[in-house]
């Protein structure tokens, strides 16, 4: 079992070998973390080579993670799928509200203006906000868990360093 | 003020109001009032020439009656017609959202469910997805029937509206 040292970056270069422990790691911890930004980017070093090699890496680890093969082919047999398919859901749930509150938002513009139809209210007959809590369940926080647990999470104290 | 007579157009395409006319404008406002989706050429409309000439046949047959003006004209063409193209466009976000949440969910449950580690997780049904969308459906657009029906004069025959 491998121990890798979890560090959030900045436009770091991807690794071009996406099944690689070092991306795998990254990309767990980024689920675990429910950071579903495309932009955010995690670099994952294994700990044995912290101090050493990475001396350039002025930065403190967020957390750590263990890894070792079965983990690793876990990932990529049924955590990516699922990661995927949360942020899929995420992603539609997002542009349907966003979608739909435009189109209230120019509905109601044009009947405050119309002067025979001013009186109707569709945010009233549409809560929408209270609408979409009905479906604001995506998996994500119980993945989350469960990911910690398998992949034994553990989320460092000295938090300032995660917005480096 | 003149009445028209909108009825169900049986004539496989051979008749179609004209663009623009009040006779269209009829058609379009029953389809709004009866709030259903229908095609384009579903109604097809006839002013009434001379009230004594409207035998209680011609009643049994139409649909609906709806009274144009030239001031309803105005208030058809300035406000109704494009209040109603964004109803429309509502609907079919709603419709749009419905679609692609109920996949995306249903994605996400399928991964979770042929997980041999994950499938304890609880996910968004597809179920849920419909009776939120079932909820949101009313939309405002009650209340802008109701207004255009009392506006119009729109008389339904037979209890077609409420059958409908």
């Amino acid at each position: 079992m491998k121990n890798y040292l979890i560090f959030k970056v900045d436009g770091s270069p991807i690794d071009d070998d996406l099944n690689s422990p070092e991306v795998i790691a990254s990309e767990i911890a980024k689920a675990i973390l429910e950071d579903s930004f495309e932009s955010s980017r995690y670099l994952a070093i294994l700990s044995d080579r912290f101090g050493t090699v990475e001396t350039s890496l002025a930065k403190q680890p967020i957390a750590s993670l263990n890894l070792d093969h079965d983990g690793v082919n876990l990932w990529i047999s049924e955590g990516r799928k699922i990661r995927d398919a949360i942020y899929s859901l995420i992603d539609s749930i997002a542009d349907s509200y966003s979608n739909i509150a435009q189109t209230i938002h120019l509905l109601e513009d044009i009947c405050h203006k119309s002067n025979k139809f001013g009186e109707i209210s569709v945010s009233d007959d549409i809560d929408l906000d209270r609408t979409f809590e009905y479906i604001e369940n995506t998996s994500e926080q119980q993945f989350s868990e469960c990911l910690r647990k398998v992949y034994s999470f553990n989320e460092m104290e000295h938090q300032g360093a995660s917005d480096a | 003020m003149t009445k028209y007579f909108v009825f169900r157009n049986q004539s496989n395409g051979a008749q179609k109001n004209v663009p623009g006319s009040r006779e269209e404008m009829a058609c379009e406002i029953t389809k709004v009032v009866s709030q259903d989706e229908l095609p384009k050429d579903y109604y097809i409309a006839f002013a009434q020439e001379n009230e004594q000439t409207v035998n209680e046949t011609l009643r049994e047959m139409a649909t609906c009656t709806v009274e144009i003006d030239d001031e309803r004209e105005k208030i058809w063409i300035n406000e109704a017609q494009a209040l109603w193209y964004k109803f429309d466009n509502l609907e079919d976000q709603i419709g749009m959202a419905n679609t692609a949440i109920y996949f995306a969910a249903n994605d996400l449950g399928e991964a979770l469910e042929q997980s041999e580690h994950f499938n304890d997780i609880e996910y968004l049904g597809p179920k849920t997805v419909e009776r939120t969308f079932e909820y949101m459906d009313s939309s405002g657009l009650s209340q802008f029937a109701d207004q255009l029906s009392e506006i119009f004069e729109v008389e339904f025959f037979h209890n077609t509206y409420l059958e409908s």
